[in-house]
């Protein structure tokens, strides 16, 4: 690749990335309000009979609405949450005993909504609230109701959701992804070389190295399949998939190494020492400090979001740690120079 | 198995793996195993090892 392209893809890498973060940094609107509530039933009547908040939405958009119940215990009572506009008009209604939600986006004009929380202690006022929503109507268990007191916590968030943006991120970051290990590339490869490629051994050896990691993510994957399915799920299924394809990869990646089939001939290998360093700083840094968050258990199940980073990060520690091991080995073995 | 003749006619050349590596456009590693007899190669890099060696396929290659 001449010196001219190098610079136009360096130029258009730079712009895209400008351009993803003023997306990325364009104000998102939320509101939120944390509620804790004590509420008691006697005799089937509710002590207070419901809740409400306002919200004062300041531009028109697409929201979602998320409601978290911090306690986990089943109180004696049904919640009902509506969401109405300032016309009375339900934007949005549900139901249920420990209510939580997260909508699917929604528009929402400008202006004041009221959110209501109506705590319903017996069948007849549960049918009339679902009747009133347009929302299915009877209940399969009311041994739910029962007198008592009860205190518990209440998130309800209104939040800006964008999907038509955030697809646009996504897309944004691959391409960023892709064109930066383009760049990379080019920018390390001496062009003038002819000894830029790979040599027959090498390529024979990366064959292997590919197989061996194709089979080793099928019997990862498989073994964590047959793992779950006995013991029960433990990770959400982003994280299977990501421990398949890292430790598929970190076992082609080593095979490689060991077989001198990683690198291309003269191929300038502090700048991948280098790399593979601050990849491996950057991404255990952010995967210890979603640990730290508490965002890698979600609900008691190990979540994708919060362990790709650590992951990946793991995978750069081992590929750095065998690129090492490897300089190492090569320095102590005898070279088989004649004199 | 190994192949010591390919050594013996680098050695006579006073040639290190690296250099007959670098003239025949393979990593040094790859001579080091054909040595070894680690890997056997294409009939393409034995004629360019035995043009750099000034040897025949039968000199170097055959048993």
């Amino acid at each position: 690749m001449s010196g001219k392209t190098k610079k136009v893809l360096t130029a258009s890498l730079i712009a895209l990335i400008a351009f993803t973060v003023i997306i990325a940094l364009a104000p998102k609107h939320g509101y939120g309000i944390s509620m804790n509530t004590a509420v008691e039933v006697r005799d089937g009547k509710a002590f207070p009979e419901n809740a409400t908040h306002t919200f004062y939405v300041k531009a028109s958009g697409k929201y979602s609405v998320r409601a978290d119940w911090s306690n986990n215990e089943q109180p004696g009572f049904v919640t009902g949450f509506t969401l109405t506009d300032e016309n009375g008009n339900t934007v949005y209604s549900i139901s249920g005993g420990l209510l939580s939600f997260d909508t699917e986006p929604m528009k929402l004009k400008a202006g004041k909504y009221l959110c209501r929380l109506d705590y319903l202690c017996d069948e007849e006022a549960y049918n009339a609230f679902q009747r009133t929503n347009g929302l299915p109507e009877g209940m399969e268990d009311t041994s739910w109701f029962k007198d008592g007191e009860w205190f518990f916590g209440c998130n309800i968030k209104l939040y800006e959701a964008d999907r038509t943006k955030d697809a646009v991120m996504i897309c944004c970051g691959v391409i960023i992804a892709l064109m930066l290990a383009f760049t990379i590339i080019t920018l390390v490869t001496d062009d003038k070389s002819d000894a830029s490629k790979y040599d027959e051994r090498q390529v024979a050896m990366q064959g292997k190295a590919y197989k061996r990691g194709f089979f080793s993510i099928v019997l990862i994957n498989t073994g964590l399949m047959v793992f779950s399915s006995l013991l029960g799920s433990f990770a959400q299924t982003g994280v299977y998939l990501m421990l398949g394809i890292v430790l598929g990869t970190c076992v082609t990646v080593t095979t490689q190494i060991m077989n001198d089939a990683y690198f291309r001939l003269d191929q300038n290998k502090k700048v991948f020492y280098i790399l593979f360093g601050v990849l491996a700083v950057i991404n255990a840094a952010l995967g210890i400090r979603n640990i730290l968050k508490g965002n890698a258990v979600v609900d008691g199940m190990v979540s994708f979001a919060g362990t790709a980073n650590l992951f990946i990060g793991l995978m750069t520690v081992y590929v750095f740690a065998a690129l090492l091991v490897k300089k190492i080995r090569d320095g102590k073995e005898a070279c088989d120079e004649e004199p | 198995m190994k192949n010591l003749k390919l050594k013996a006619a680098r050695a006579l050349l006073d040639m290190s793996q690296q250099d007959l590596a670098d003239k025949v456009g393979v990593s040094r590693q790859t001579i080091n195993a054909i040595e070894k007899g680690d890997y056997n190669p294409t009939i393409n890099l034995c004629i360019a090892i035995c043009k750099a060696l000034n040897k025949t396929l039968d000199d170097l290659f055959w048993e």
